[in-house]
């Protein structure tokens, strides 16, 4: 049962664009159409599921044992840092034109400051394995619904009279900001 | 999505673009300053299907296949989140049998979850998807010179 609440509480209630406001950058770029947004939030899902374990097994397994909690941060950024590079790596193998069209830019934009944001707060909770797997599952999916649901709003605003002053980011952010007042109401919802 | 490039050069059934449209685009970012890519490079290069023949020098339209694009990146990583998903929870319900710990065995089946729908996957693309994923050229909007 606790690891149910965990998980709507990854999605909903500390939901990491919408409550802790990271991840923003993916979440304004790539948030124009439903179905390029359906597929980053997959795959800064499965980004964040394996940071979070990998960092978990790095954190329990080598630093807390011998002490050496001072270097997560510096250790973090190398796990996230190789896997911009891994998941490139993967790409190209297996979709020489997808790489090709994508670039650098896919595994820069799913590596985000969510990611990192994402392995510190496991860290710092000293969730379990399982617990740590469901936390990024979880995340991915608030992530993903986020996006999702903003890139529904941003389609139909783009059928919208909006005022030239505030076109393109200027009511994205405006947008981003009402969504999470929404969100907010989820809050009281698992104690 | 479309654009047009210049062709380079061609191979059997393919040709190689320069493209213009990234550059375009980087001229809008806000981020251009600090990208790498936009200082290392000006051109952008495509490999692209060439049902029309186009030869080099020729300035032509190419569709890009956006929809596919979001198909493949779909299948790649969800069907990786698949198998993290499932290697964890069997090497978790494992070790209600095996004596190792729960981490350890979730970890090892993680990691070999994402072993198998990894391979799965190259095998996949490798068959199925090879040409599927490539631009193509849709029309030859201005012969170059090596059109006799």
């Amino acid at each position: 049962m606790e690891l149910v609440a965990l998980f709507i509480s990854a999605i909903l209630i500390n939901n990491f664009v919408l409550h802790y406001f990271l991840g923003i950058c993916p979440f304004l770029g790539v948030s124009k159409k439903i179905d390029s947004a359906f597929s980053m939030g997959l795959a800064v899902t499965f980004v964040m599921t394996i940071t979070a374990v990998i960092t978990w097994v790095i954190n329990h397994w080598i630093l807390l044992p011998n002490n050496l909690e001072y270097l997560q941060i510096v250790s973090f950024i190398l796990v996230i840092a190789s896997l911009v590079q891994l998941v490139e790596m993967f790409i190209r193998k297996v979709s020489p034109p997808l790489y090709q069209a994508m670039g650098i830019y896919l595994p820069l934009i799913t590596t985000n400051c969510a990611i990192m944001g994402l392995a510190l707060l496991a860290a710092l909770k000293n969730y379990s394995f399982v617990e740590t797997v469901v936390f990024g599952v979880g995340s991915g999916i608030g992530f993903t619904l986020a996006i999702i649901l903003m890139a529904g709003i941003r389609e139909q605003l783009d059928l919208s009279d909006v005022p030239e002053p505030l076109k393109g980011a200027g009511i994205a952010l405006i947008v981003a900001g009402i969504m999470a007042l929404a969100f907010l109401g989820f809050s009281g919802m698992i104690k | 999505m479309t654009d047009s490039g210049v062709v380079i050069s061609t191979t059997e059934g393919f040709a190689k673009v320069e493209v213009k449209c990234l550059i375009e685009s980087c001229h809008k970012c806000a981020a251009r300053s600090l990208c790498g890519p936009q200082k290392q490079t000006s051109r952008g290069y495509l490999t692209v299907k060439n049902p029309l023949q186009a030869a080099p020098g020729d300035l032509v339209r190419i569709k890009i296949p956006e929809t596919q694009y979001n198909k493949a990146l779909i299948l790649i990583f969800g069907t990786l989140l698949l198998g993290c998903i499932a290697g964890t929870s069997g090497g978790y319900f494992l070790s209600s049998i095996l004596p190792l710990a729960s981490s350890v065995l979730s970890f090892l089946g993680l990691l070999l979850g994402i072993l198998i729908t990894g391979i799965w996957l190259f095998l996949y693309f490798r068959k199925k998807n090879k040409e599927r994923l490539y631009p193509i050229i849709i029309d030859i909007l201005k012969k170059g010179d090596t059109h006799g």
